[in-house]
């Protein structure tokens, strides 16, 4: 588990709704459209047309999401990783980037809907999907190296 | 019974709103996740004897040092050393000028070395697991032991099991009251304890523990004696025990800087003796971020064991006690504890804290302690 | 007075029809869990003070401290 990437698949709440999948069977991530914590508007369809990227679940007033900090700024200089904070304060989740040094996008998830809809249940909690939004894998740890 | 069940459907029934709003900022103490850390606490005891055994002096006071070492060893294994120290002394018990010059034992006074050390690994995103061994070492008692644990926690974090399982082997050289010695005998214990954690509402958890312990051996305390009208003689109880112990504990967010915890917890073994306790704690963020404080009271009542002799006693039965902890007595504790859980020291982050209590026991045996405590993060 | 087992066994009961009763409407959502995540929402904060208490517990009561930990052995300190 160290390195590697625990490909499990987080039980889903009985109120998520189930992503979609492609005509070869691979699960597409759910797609979204939220704001970050400067006001920036991103696209998820934009975010993934031609790239990877680890989408990380985090909050505030979490400990362990903190510890990753560095491991995903590290990830951050050569992919693209996006944080989505749910139902979280914009004040706790500033002074966090900021004590903690975060270079990569939160995007605010106020009502949890985005969170609801990839069926996180616990956090830290990191998605990595392919180019074109497929879902590659899920897991509590960011992977040591990414697609 | 009945009203129970009613409080049963009650429960299923109810509902309680999730209302997820973003809070205004706030500094509020998180939970600490680090993994490396050195804990160290000096605690000081002191017992004044004002009843109990007629026949014994039991005052007794004991200092007490110890130290907790955290490390991580890398992301999913983290190792824990603890080593402590008791120092007793209980100069007071009248047994020391039977003692010939030289011998020892605890009811006289007594120096006790412990050391414990376990891994803790992380299987999974859901399981840990861990294990660990200790020792410790007294004039006339040393022992062994070994423990192991698994904890399962649900995909939604909202529950977690825990399973231990510990056994300790103990030899202990036999002084007995008068002085005289009786060899070595050996005493095992084995215990099986189950945990269930589990968070009710955002600002709700609760914890519910079983723990079932067998020993086996020497289970008499060699130095302690039975005064009867037949005269004095050694405590001698059966070489098996069987204890049963629960405990639920309930944690709930008052105010915004109070929470508050009630408990309360039975405990019966195979030799009669029953207890209850029920305690309530409060932790307050007295000053946000900067200082907590930690009031407690608990209540504590037990009924002796079937082999307690009472000090009118005319006769010698064959397995007796007289020892004022086995006995039937309630006692009422209070205690208060101050933390500063962030005081930056030469560029480090240390935890300081002290505390104490104060039991009054129905028997007169009352006692206070005192704590004091540091840890650094690194 | 002898404790009561029946009050023992009431107060299990109770404790279990509570937390199944009130999760029965469905567990709690994790970023609705912030102010579990808070020191004074943490069960045993302290080890070396749970260490202590249970020590000095365990020597002094017949019941041998908190469940949770091993009411035998390790010390010879009484039963």
């Amino acid at each position: 588990m160290r390195s590697l990437f625990i490909s499990s698949v987080l039980a889903l709440s009985a109120c998520a709704s189930t992503p979609t999948t492609t005509t070869s069977g691979s699960k597409l991530a759910p797609p979204f459209t939220l704001t970050s914590l400067d006001g920036t508007v991103v696209d998820s369809a934009t975010l993934w047309a031609d790239q990877s990227v680890l989408v990380v679940f985090m909050a505030s007033w979490c400990e362990p999401c903190r510890d990753e900090v560095p491991e995903l700024n590290a990830l951050a200089k050569t992919h693209q990783v996006v944080a989505i904070a749910s139902a979280d304060s914009h004040a706790d989740l500033q002074r966090v980037r900021r004590e903690t040094g975060i270079t990569y996008p939160i995007l605010l998830d106020d009502d949890g809907a985005v969170s609801k809809a990839y069926g996180i249940e616990a956090i830290p909690a990191s998605v990595v999907v392919l180019p074109g939004g497929v879902e590659r894998a899920r897991g509590q740890k960011p992977p040591a190296d990414l697609p | 019974m009945r009203q129970l069940t009613y409080l049963c459907l009650l429960g299923a029934a109810g509902c309680v709103a999730q209302a997820a709003e973003p809070e205004p900022a706030r500094v509020h103490l998180p939970a600490e996740s680090h993994r490396n850390f050195v804990r160290f606490a000096f605690n000081f005891y002191d017992q004044t004897d004002d009843g109990g055994n007629p026949n014994l002096k039991e005052d007794m006071t004991v200092l007490e040092p110890q130290l907790l070492v955290g490390y991580g060893i890398n992301d999913d294994l983290q190792l824990s050393v603890r080593a402590q120290s008791d120092i007793i002394s209980a100069a007071s018990v009248d047994h020391r000028y039977r003692f010939r010059p030289g011998l020892q034992s605890g009811a006289s006074g007594d120096v006790y070395y412990g050391l414990e050390a376990g891994l803790f690994y992380a299987w999974s995103d859901q399981v840990h697991v861990g294990v660990g061994a200790s020792g410790s070492l007294e004039y006339d008692y040393n022992s062994v032991g070994a423990n192991a644990r698994v904890v399962w926690d649900s995909s939604d974090k909202d529950d977690t099991l825990v399973l231990k399982a510990s056994a300790y082997f103990d030899t202990l050289t036999l002084i007995l009251f008068d002085g005289s010695e009786d060899g070595t005998r050996g005493r095992q214990s084995y215990n099986l304890g189950l945990g269930w954690t589990h968070i009710l509402t955002p600002t709700t958890v609760a914890t519910l523990n079983y723990d079932l312990t067998i020993q086996r051996g020497f289970l008499s305390t060699p130095y302690n004696s039975v005064v009867t009208d037949d005269g004095e003689v050694r405590e001698l109880l059966p070489s098996d025990r069987l204890r049963h112990a629960v405990f639920a504990r309930l944690r709930q967010l008052v105010l915004d800087e109070l929470a508050v915890e009630p408990g309360v917890g039975g405990y019966l073994d195979d030799w009669g003796a029953q207890a209850l306790n029920v305690e309530l704690r409060a932790y307050w963020e007295l000053v946000p971020g900067v200082l907590l404080l930690q009031p407690m009271y608990r209540f504590h009542t037990q009924h002796a064991v079937d082999y307690f002799v009472p000090d009118t006693a005319t006769t010698v039965p064959d397995e007796r006690t007289q020892d004022s902890d086995l006995a039937t007595f309630h006692s009422h504790t209070v205690g208060l504890k101050l933390v500063a859980p962030h005081v930056s020291l030469f560029d480090n982050d240390l935890e300081l804290n002290i505390g104490g209590d104060y039991t009054l026991r129905s028997d007169g045996l009352n006692a206070f302690s005192l704590g004091l405590g540091f840890m650094v993060r690194y | 007075m002898r404790p009561s087992v029946r009050l023992l066994g009431a107060t299990i009961i109770l404790s279990v029809c509570v937390a199944l009763g009130v999760s029965a409407c469905g567990g709690v959502r994790y970023y609705e869990k912030k102010e579990l995540s808070r020191r004074i929402m943490q069960f045993d904060a302290d080890d070396l003070e749970i260490a202590f208490r249970n020590k000095v517990d365990f020597s002094r009561e017949v019941s041998g401290g908190r469940p949770g930990h091993s009411a035998g052995g390790g010390c010879g300190c009484g039963n």
